[in-house]
């Protein structure tokens, strides 16, 4: 039976990096870190050895058979016998003076040939790579992919033995941790806003892309290839609609689905969010009233506050407080103003998603004038006959 | 243009909700807006938001089963990637009425049960009958079921007088170029605007009209059907994004799972369904492995390594086993009623496993047959001694309904005499002939879970396919 990875973010993650650094070489476990490809999983671990000055050895085992850790056979012809020369690629005999130790990291795993993954054991078990000792001081941490869940090609280690030697992380992304590391690495100003105001396009789970190093090559390509630094200028480049080549480049980068709003943004922004709606603009009320604010805009602003309805009274366990009431009923004051169709919708996602009808009464009594409430309350049961 | 909603499309948008989650949770992202520009409705971005352009006129004088079936095929237009604009060596007005054609015919095939409700019932959809399906004769002759317009196109071509061009021209009366006049003046303005000058456009309609085309009959009069907007590349592909973002809010309705336009578009669109939940994945995966042995690169004495030979040194070299076979029998009789992502999820797994195995598809209803899929199209092939071997996607093509009846004695006691692999078998377990049935040991039955009785396989392993909401 495999080892379920633990789910984990990136300042978790250096967290246990860095007290396996501390007592690197005197641990019975390496640690495995598995994710979506674009993550940063390569990069967490670069940082951690940086952090604790450590030689960083970085090996693709994709890239390697059994015989190339074991080392390079030589026939000593006057002894009889058959010497392995030591490979460029495995830590040295001894750690550098200027280094604190080694972090071999042996990325790829998962893409391993399956006799490269049995050699692991003797790695991370006796410290030894083939014929050749590893320094005392030499840790050892291994990435790789999912495999089926995130599209990528992987042998499965499916080894119970060799389970039970790793330390097993999912490294999920969060857009907290990536702003603070993108902001320090001058990533394009306007990504970086565009990911504080929609943090959950950072990274799609189920499509692979975006991801945070798509993001980071978008970045780089606006600054670096095309030369364009500030929002304005990229806003206004995006909008010379003769001109789409920096669209498609995104899009190959990112996604369409992603790169569409982020442009979307920058040249049309939404005209409502979320938070609109939760604290009840009355300036925005009163455009959806007259039928100002666009469809989609709605739509997406609407199904985001009834998540985040559903979030709260679920970390609370159903027990909802005054600001939930209030809430909830600017969400009906806005309800009020859609289109037919969505009315029904958004009635029957917090009805039957939230479980929040014994709650709407309590949420009227807090709309104010009370005349509104009233007419609110009609169009509800209007809609439950 | 005003994003007003015309009263007429509130009951439509309203029944829409009833009878598909995805369709209406589409046009819920859409903006409704009334525009002289087009004679009937088009979809288009504007923006970079969706935008359906309807004549006020022109939905003021169809019925809301009309509006609902045009609604339909636009979305079609879209999940079908139709590029209306002329495509390179292509005449645009037979590829435009091409397009038209498929997802014409594609609606009346289906017309009778295209819409599924919570109660297991189902309704229809309306076709106006003056709409231009796929002609008859192309069936007959081509044997397809379900064609691209590429084949449509490429029938009529075959068939023109003396080449594509005549022929294309011949077809031109049938549309309207949007920014030309209307061959013919309707007296009764009431019915049709055209986008001429002499019409009483609103001022800020003029300069607007966008590029395109609409049916039109004998007279001249607009079809009740979609006007074909030439959309650019990018705003073709905005569009077709849009749909995969709205199918991520429609996956959250504990609706949409039973919704049928929700799984034909899916099985469109979308690859292989990717489960939350992989313990019913896993089980499978390793009642296949157990049956069947994994190929894989291994090191055999009997091949050297040549990287290390020119230095004087023996190594062992690797050797590439060939894949093992799977056979995996598919029963697509008309009781093969499964419920949505059935088949995905089933080859979902049989995907995964693709790298390992050689899967050799088979197909039964009343007789089992070889399926071959061509040009996204499942035909039949009655030669049992020639195999096809599962691509990626082939699953999409599976297609149940075939017969009424399903006898697997074809399969048991004629085709698996010579084979010895493991043979899974997707089907209902409603068997005609269960008492006849020649016992393969190595049998996996994947039971539908449309399936309400228990199944006792008569020989092998059973497993139930879970349903959707097991996975929630």
């Amino acid at each position: 039976m495999q080892k379920e990875p633990v789910d984990i973010h990136i300042k978790e993650l250096d967290d246990i990096l860095d007290h396996y650094l501390d007592a690197a070489g005197r641990l019975n476990y390496a640690i495995k870190i598995v994710g979506h490809p674009g993550i940063g999983k390569s990069s967490v671990v670069r940082q951690a050895a940086e952090r604790k000055n450590f030689l960083f050895i970085d090996t693709r085992l994709a890239f390697k058979e059994n015989i190339d850790l074991g080392g390079y056979p030589v026939p000593d012809h006057e002894n009889q016998r058959m010497i392995y020369f030591r490979p460029r690629f495995i830590p040295p005999e001894r750690v550098p003076e200027e280094h604190e130790g080694i972090l071999w990291f042996l990325d790829e795993a998962n893409r391993a040939h399956p006799t490269v993954i049995q050699t692991l054991f003797q790695i991370i078990t006796e410290g030894r790579c083939g014929e050749h000792l590893l320094p005392d001081r030499t840790a050892i941490v291994l990435a790789g992919n999912l495999g089926e869940e995130d599209s990528t090609t992987i042998t499965d280690f499916d080894d119970a033995a060799l389970d039970g030697r790793l330390a097993l992380f999912h490294l999920k992304p969060r857009a907290i941790d990536w702003l603070r590391w993108a902001a320090a690495r001058e990533v394009h100003p306007a990504i970086l806003r565009y990911i504080s105001l929609f943090p959950e396009k950072l990274w799609d789970e189920h499509r692979i892309h975006p991801n945070p190093r798509g993001w980071h090559q978008v970045s780089q390509a606006l600054i670096t290839a095309y030369g364009i630094k500030s929002e304005k200028d990229l806003a206004n480049r995006l909008r010379e609609t003769e001109r789409n080549s920096l669209e498609k480049l995104m899009i190959s980068l990112i996604g369409d689905l992603a790169c569409f709003d982020f442009i979307r943004q920058l040249t049309h922004p939404r005209q409502i969010s979320t938070s609109d709606i939760l604290t009840g603009n009355r300036g925005k009320l009163e455009s959806a009233r007259k039928e100002e604010i666009l469809t989609e805009d709605l739509l997406w602003a609407m199904t985001g506050a009834i998540s985040h309805l559903r979030e709260q009274l679920m970390a609370q366990q159903g027990i909802p407080g005054k600001e939930d009431l209030i809430q909830l009923g600017h969400l009906l004051c806005f309800i009020a103003t859609c289109r037919s169709d969505s009315r029904i919708a958004f009635c029957h996602l917090l009805i039957r998603e939230c479980g929040l009808l014994t709650l709407v009464p309590g949420a009227l009594t807090s709309i104010r004038p009370e005349g509104e409430a009233e007419k609110i309350r009609l169009s509800i049961e209007a809609l439950l006959s | 243009m005003r994003p007003v909603l015309h009263s007429a499309w509130e009951a439509v948008l309203e029944e829409l909700w009833k009878q598909s989650r995805f369709t209406s949770y589409f046009y819920q992202s859409v903006q409704f807006t009334q525009t002289s520009t087009v004679p009937t409705l088009a979809l288009s971005m504007d923006s970079m938001r969706p935008v359906l352009l309807y004549n006020p006129d022109f939905v003021a004088t169809q019925n809301k089963d009309i509006l609902k079936t045009l609604l339909v095929h636009e979305l079609l237009h879209i999940v079908n990637g139709h590029d209306h604009r002329q495509l390179k060596d292509h005449e645009p007005y037979l590829q435009n009425l091409a397009q038209d054609m498929v997802i014409n015919s594609f609606l009346r095939n289906r017309s009778d049960r295209f819409f599924s409700s919570s109660d297991g019932s189902a309704s229809s959809l309306i076709i106006p009958e003056d709409i231009p399906g796929i002609p008859d004769a192309f069936f007959e002759e081509t044997g397809e079921k379900d064609p691209t317009w590429e084949m449509v196109y490429h029938w009529f071509g075959r068939r023109g007088p003396e080449s594509l061009r005549i022929f294309s021209d011949a077809i031109r009366d049938m549309f309207r170029d949007l920014k030309k006049p209307p061959r013919n003046k309707i007296p009764d303005k009431g019915m049709v605007h055209y986008t001429d000058e002499e019409e009483n456009q609103s001022s800020e309609d003029k300069g607007l009209i966008p590029e395109g085309l609409c049916l039109v009959d004998k007279k001249g009069e607009a079809l009740p059907t979609g006007t074909h907007l030439f959309l650019g590349t990018m705003e073709k592909r905005q569009l077709q994004a849009q749909l995969r973002k709205v199918m991520d809010l429609a996956k959250n309705d504990p609706m949409t799972p039973e919704d049928r336009v929700f799984e034909t578009l899916s099985r469109m669109m979308t690859a292989i369904t990717r489960f939350q939940n992989p313990p019913w994945e896993r089980r499978l995966r390793s009642i296949l492995d157990r049956n069947t042995h994994s190929n894989e690169w291994e090191y055999t004495r009997t091949r050297f390594n040549r990287r290390y030979l020119p230095h004087g040194i023996y190594s062992s070299g690797r050797m590439f086993r060939e894949k093992e076979l799977l056979t995996v029998c598919v029963d697509v009789s008309s009781s093969m009623t499964t419920a949505p992502g059935e088949m995905a999820k089933a080859f979902g797994v049989i995907e995964g496993m693709l790298n390992r195995y050689r899967v050799n598809l088979l197909c039964v209803d009343e007789r089992v047959f070889v399926p071959r899929i061509r040009q996204n199209k499942l035909e039949k092939q009655q030669d049992l001694s020639r195999p096809y071997f599962y691509r990626k996607g082939d699953w999409k093509h599976l297609e149940t309904g075939n017969s009424g009846t399903t006898f697997f004695a074809p399969l048991f006691n004629t085709y698996m005499k010579k084979h010895r692999e493991l043979l899974v078998v997707i089907t209902d377990g409603y068997i005609h002939d269960m008492g006849r049935l020649h016992p393969y040991a190595s049998t996996l039955w994947l039971i539908s879970s449309s399936r309400k009785e228990p199944f006792e396989p008569p020989f092998g392993k059973v497993m139930a396919i879970p349903a959707e909401s097991q996975h929630a």
